[in-house]
Parts: C-alpha cells; sequence; structure tokens
C-alpha cells in the first residue's frame, strides 16, 4: 500500500503535542513531507524531530508541492479560512483542528472551497475519536439511558497543564510576548479555544440542533486579555439542556480533567475523570493525575483515530468520519456564547445566520 | 438561643427527606422547648427555615413573625406583600440546607478564610430523584441561599433555564453573576433514575486563583450494588439537623448577618428570567 503524503501547516502546541505524534505513529500508513510555520526555528525543529524532509515558513511552498496528498492545518483559528481555502484551491484534501474558523463566514467558505475543489475537509474535534466519549454515544444510540435531555460538563485545566506533564508548548507570539491564544486581535477566548469541544459533545448526545445560548464569561488570568472562564446554557430544539464550565487557569497541580454526565428519560451516564483515573500521584501540594491528559492524548489514541480516520476516507473515497458540517454547528454555538457573554443577553442560533448562505 | 423569644419554625429540609423528614425542625424545637406542629409541614414542600424573634428585639418585627408562621404553606415565588416586607427588611432569616453537611461548612469556612485567593467561579450542582417535586422551592433556593453566602460580593444578574421532561423530571440551570465577576453555576435536576442514589448528590466547587475547594457531602454513603442496580441504601453522614442550627444561629449572632432579601430577590428574579430567558439584573 503507497503511503499517502502529508504536509503539516503550523508546528506550535497542538502540531507538537497531537497531530505530528499521531502523524508519526501512522509512518506505516502516512509519509510526514513538509511542515510549514511562520517561525523559522519552530518550523526546522519539527521537521528534524518528526523526520519531514522539507520545511517553510510560507505555507503556499509547502502547497505548491505535487507530492502531498493531504495537509494537516494545525495554526489558529484566525488563519484557518485563508489557509484551508488555499489547500483545498490547491488540490490538497485538509483536515483541520477545531475550532473550525473564527467566523461562521470562513466556515462557510471552508467547506464550499473543498466542494468546489473535489477535496475532503475533516475538522479534528478529537473528543469524537476519544474511548469514552464514543462509548457514552454508543450507549445513547442503543437505548440506554432513553430520550437525552441534559448533558453537564465541566472542563478544568491547570495552569500548568502543559510544564507539568511535560508537554512541548509553541503558542504563536504575532506581537511580542503575547500569545494569540490570549490576545483579542487573534482569540475570541475559552468558547473557541476550549468548549467548542464541550458544545460539540452536547450536540452529538442531543443528536439535535440548538436553539439558543446564554453565556457568562471572565478573564481570571493576568496574562489574558481574551475570557478564560466560561459557563454556558445551550437550549435545543428538543427542549434538552447542554450546560459546561470551562476554566483554563486553575493552580499548578489541579488534575486536567473532564466531567461529563448525560441524564435521559431512562437512565444516566457518568464519566468523571478524577473518579476513572488509572494513576494517582499524592504529594505535599495535594493530588495529581498526571495520567488524565496524557491518556486523551496518546493512550487513548483519539488523534491517531482522527488523523487514519481521515486518511481512510482519502484512500477509500468516502465520507470522512466527521462532517464539516458539524463543525460549523460546534463553531456557531461557541459564536453564540461569545456574542452572549458580551452582550448579556440570550443568542439565538438563527442571528449567526443572517447574511450567510448554507452551503 | 437565650436572645430569641420566640421562634417559628416553617417547613423543613428536603435532604434525604425519607430519613430524616422533620429532624431540622424537631431538633429547633427541642432546642428551644417549643411544641412542633406537624400538620404545618404536612402541606409544605418549602425548604426554608425561618427563625423570627418576639418584638422586644428591635432588629425583629411583629410582622416578620406573622408572616414566618405562614411560610410553611406559602411559594417562594408568590410572597405576599407583608412576607416580602420582611425579607426585604433583614427580618427573614433563610440557610441553605446544605449547611448541615460539615463538608459544606468546612468549604464555607474556608471560603472565608481567603484560602481560594481571587475567587473564579462556583460550581454547585444537586441532583435529585426523578420523581421529586417542587424542586425550584426545594432545590433551587437551597442552591441560591449557598451562594449567597459562600461568595461574599452582592450579585449583579441572574439568568436561568428550566425545563420540565415530560413527567420524567426538570432542571433548572442559574447563572449567576456577582459584583467582581464571579460566576456561580448552579444546577438543580430532578433527574436521577430509580436505580440512582435514593437521597440524591450534591457538588460544590469553589475555584479560584490559590486553590479550589470542593465539596461532595453525598459520597459519605454506603453503597449497596444489588439485582436492581447501584443504590446508597444509608446516608451515613451525621444528622444535618445539629449543625445546621448551630449554623442558623451563628449567622443570626453576626453584628452583620447576610442580607437575606437577596435570597428572595435572587429566586423572583430566576423566576422571571426562566420566563423570558433573558437575564435579569440585580442592581438595585
Amino acid at each position: 500500500m503507497d503511503r499517502l503524503r502529508v504536509g503539516v501547516i503550523g508546528t506550535g502546541t497542538i502540531a507538537l503535542s497531537a497531530h505530528l505524534p499521531a502523524i508519526a505513529f501512522l509512518r506505516e500508513e502516512i509519509e510526514l513531507v513538509a511542515v510549514a510555520d511562520i517561525r523559522e526555528e519552530t518550523a526546522r525543529a519539527a521537521a528534524e524531530r518528526f523526520g519531514a524532509t522539507a520545511w517553510y515558513t510560507d505555507y503556499h511552498e509547502l502547497l505548491a508541492r505535487d507530492d502531498i496528498d493531504f495537509v494537516d492545518v494545525c495554526t489558529p483559528e484566525f488563519l484557518h479560512g485563508e489557509q484551508v481555502t488555499a489547500a483545498a484551491r490547491a488540490g490538497k484534501h485538509v483536515l483541520c483542528e477545531k475550532p473550525m474558523a473564527a467566523t461562521l463566514a470562513d466556515a462557510d467558505a471552508m467547506i464550499h472551497a473543498a466542494r468546489e475543489a473535489g477535496v475532503k475537509l475533516m475538522v479534528g474535534h478529537s473528543r469524537r475519536f476519544t474511548d469514552r466519549y464514543r462509548h457514552a454515544r454508543r450507549a445513547i444510540e442503543e437505548g440506554a439511558i432513553g430520550r437525552v435531555r441534559l448533558v453537564r460538563e465541566n472542563e478544568r485545566r491547570p495552569i500548568s497543564m502543559y510544564s507539568v506533564l511535560n508537554l512541548p508548548t509553541g503558542y504563536w507570539s504575532p506581537e511580542g510576548d503575547r500569545p494569540w491564544v490570549s490576545h483579542p486581535a487573534y482569540s475570541q477566548g475559552a468558547a473557541l479555544t476550549n468548549a467548542v469541544h464541550e458544545m460539540d459533545l452536547a450536540r452529538w448526545f442531543v443528536g439535535d440542533e440548538a436553539e439558543s445560548v446564554y453565556a457568562e464569561a471572565r478573564v481570571v488570568s493576568p496574562d489574558s486579555e481574551v475570557p478564560d472562564f466560561l459557563s454556558y446554557t445551550i437550549s435545543f430544539r428538543n427542549g434538552a439542556i447542554g450546560a459546561a464550565e470551562v476554566v483554563n487557569q486553575l493552580p499548578p497541580n489541579y488534575p486536567y480533567f473532564h466531567m461529563l454526565e448525560i441524564f435521559g428519560d431512562d437512565g444516566m451516564i457518568q464519566a468523571t475523570d478524577p473518579a476513572q483515573s488509572p494513576y494517582e500521584l499524592w504529594e505535599d501540594q495535594g493530588i495529581r493525575l498526571p495520567e488524565n491528559f496524557n491518556l486523551l492524548l496518546r493512550v487513548d489514541n483519539a488523534y491517531v483515530r482522527e488523523v487514519g480516520g481521515f486518511a481512510q476516507a482519502i484512500r477509500e473515497d468516502t465520507p470522512p468520519p466527521l462532517d464539516p458540517w458539524d463543525a460549523r454547528q460546534a463553531l456557531a454555538l461557541s459564536l453564540a456564547a461569545v456574542r452572549s457573554s458580551q452582550e448579556g443577553r440570550r443568542v439565538f442560533l438563527s442571528e449567526l445566520e443572517k447574511g450567510e448562505v448554507r452551503t | 438561643v437565650t436572645a430569641i423569644t420566640r421562634l417559628t419554625i416553617a417547613g423543613d429540609t428536603d435532604l434525604a427527606r425519607d430519613v430524616y423528614r422533620y429532624a431540622i425542625g424537631n431538633a429547633l424545637a427541642e432546642r428551644v422547648s417549643v411544641r412542633l406542629s406537624p400538620q404545618e409541614f404536612e402541606t409544605t414542600d418549602e425548604v426554608v427555615i425561618s427563625v423570627a424573634a418576639g418584638e422586644d428585639l428591635p432588629e425583629f418585627a411583629a410582622a416578620a413573625v406573622a408572616a414566618g408562621c405562614r411560610l410553611a404553606t406559602l411559594p417562594i415565588a408568590d410572597l405576599p406583600g407583608e412576607l416580602e416586607a420582611a425579607a426585604e427588611s433583614g427580618q427573614l432569616r433563610q440557610f441553605s440546607p446544605h449547611f448541615g453537611r460539615p463538608v459544606v461548612r468546612r468549604l464555607l469556612a474556608d471560603a472565608r478564610d481567603g484560602r481560594v485567593g481571587r475567587p473564579y467561579g462556583l460550581y454547585v450542582a444537586h441532583r435529585l430523584p426523578r420523581s421529586s417535586a417542587g424542586i425550584f422551592a426545594g432545590g433551587v433556593s437551597g442552591l441560591v441561599a449557598l451562594a449567597l453566602e459562600v461568595i461574599d460580593s452582592p450579585p449583579v444578574r441572574v439568568q436561568a433555564t428550566h425545563a420540565s421532561y415530560d413527567g420524567s423530571g426538570e432542571s433548572w440551570l442559574l447563572l449567576l453573576r456577582f459584583d467582581g465577576d464571579t460566576i456561580a453555576t448552579l444546577e438543580c435536576s430532578a433527574v436521577l433514575p430509580p436505580g440512582g442514589p435514593e437521597s440524591g448528590n450534591l457538588l460544590v466547587e469553589l475555584t479560584g486563583s490559590d486553590a479550589v475547594l470542593r465539596a461532595e457531602p453525598s459520597r459519605q454513603a454506603v453503597r449497596v450494588t444489588g439485582a436492581e442496580g447501584r443504590q446508597i441504601a444509608r446516608d451515613w453522614a451525621p444528622n444535618p439537623a445539629g449543625p445546621l442550627l448551630q449554623h442558623a444561629l451563628a449567622v443570626l449572632e453576626r453584628p452583620a448577618p447576610l442580607p437575606q432579601a437577596r435570597i428572595v430577590d435572587v429566586l423572583r428574579a430566576a423566576r422571571e428570567s426562566a420566563g423570558s430567558g433573558e437575564p435579569v439584573s440585580l442592581m438595585s
């Protein structure tokens, strides 16, 4: 079997911690040909570490190569619209990191460009490929809890998550020392960075579209200028509710975890990470569950399934395992939460559709 | 106790209702040597303990006592004028039944001691059996009372979402923003299936810059797994009546007790918000 050839655009945090390791794991099926990053040192280091034969600081040069079957876009969301559209027009299939884009207009343009070019597009909502959520979804499909009424999630991340877990970090700082993720010119905060996961899962488990979102948000980190604390309630058309509290800046050593509870007419599903960690470390400062994030990233192989599933769809010319429309709708929920928290009112999804065309 | 010349008990906690029915009311009555009228309890779903003093204490007016006597049959959302007046003048005292749990009181004490540093948010989830009725009065009020004691700043606005599940339970979700930007996420849902814990469960989590305080009192239980599935057969936590009484008296004896009118204000605003879906300002 000929290996599919991939180019990775953006070699920051998510590429280094998840996508590139997954591609390396799949080396018998996928060959990493080239990487691109606006930061020369970062691009060169990633290429050397993961065995790419070429690296670029201009992603257009990567797209100009005719020996690349698909690109994996791992840049910040505000760049996705431009880069994914360019990749599609260059005839490359595109796997894109979540969130899909920074605006619905960009998301719609990405879908449109992929269709026009006849290439496949998938957005990497990694939790759809994670065992615990797949089990939950399967239980719902099998009718184990009846009709889903309430999806309740909390996401907790310590400020030290990457350093404590010895994971690489590489947030790009387009202006001085301020990483893009906390800069208001480039990021809309936790609603897109993290909560898009919870919103996508809620929509997946409920099995219906949302009607409205109400959110409260705030900035808790002295280093951030965008909200890094978010609590929201989603009202779905079928009467179900999705709700979550997401915070990124908890004290060092607080365990990274995602609590999931789903209540239905005939039962409930509970998956709370701290109680299910395969490893606990008690120390002076309290308890640490250092395996949890690794569980999501590596042991569980969610990103291997994600990248491998997309590659399989290319090889067999079948639809990708996740339709871009799902990612687009998760983005719509995130943007509704942003607007709700800014304007102090409930935001209907229909408001976001004005002036935009469903493709 | 000696400072209180008249005690009116109206309503009871729904914590493990089957096990502790009237336990708090009985404990209060016994503590201050008053006769309890169980018939009043039979007609109420309220989760309010009203402690009101007689006319000889300047801070409590006779109107509050009279209103408190009738509290057992009054839905919170439809307060009569005199009770509203009592609440707004600070004469009505309400306490979250969850402070009957030592671990929740410990969380409150640590919060007051500033252990979390800058508070970020408060998350409280109270889950009740699907068959539970009247969870706004019986559950939401207790969460609001808890939040207003734990977060030491005035609430600014509240948004509430209510969903009823066609006879399969209901949920109330409140997002409560405080002055200083602390955000409380309060959820009370009657969603536990028959195989779930019979007495419900409670999770309280206060996040902040220096620490996270997490209390889960309902984990203090004996879990029995039988043919019908898992359930909590016996909650072996200490009877909450005594600790709650101590808490209530401690609050009453504070020089500047919690402005209780806020509880009524928040509950009233939450009802209004649930009707419109929009947040309601609590700034006067």
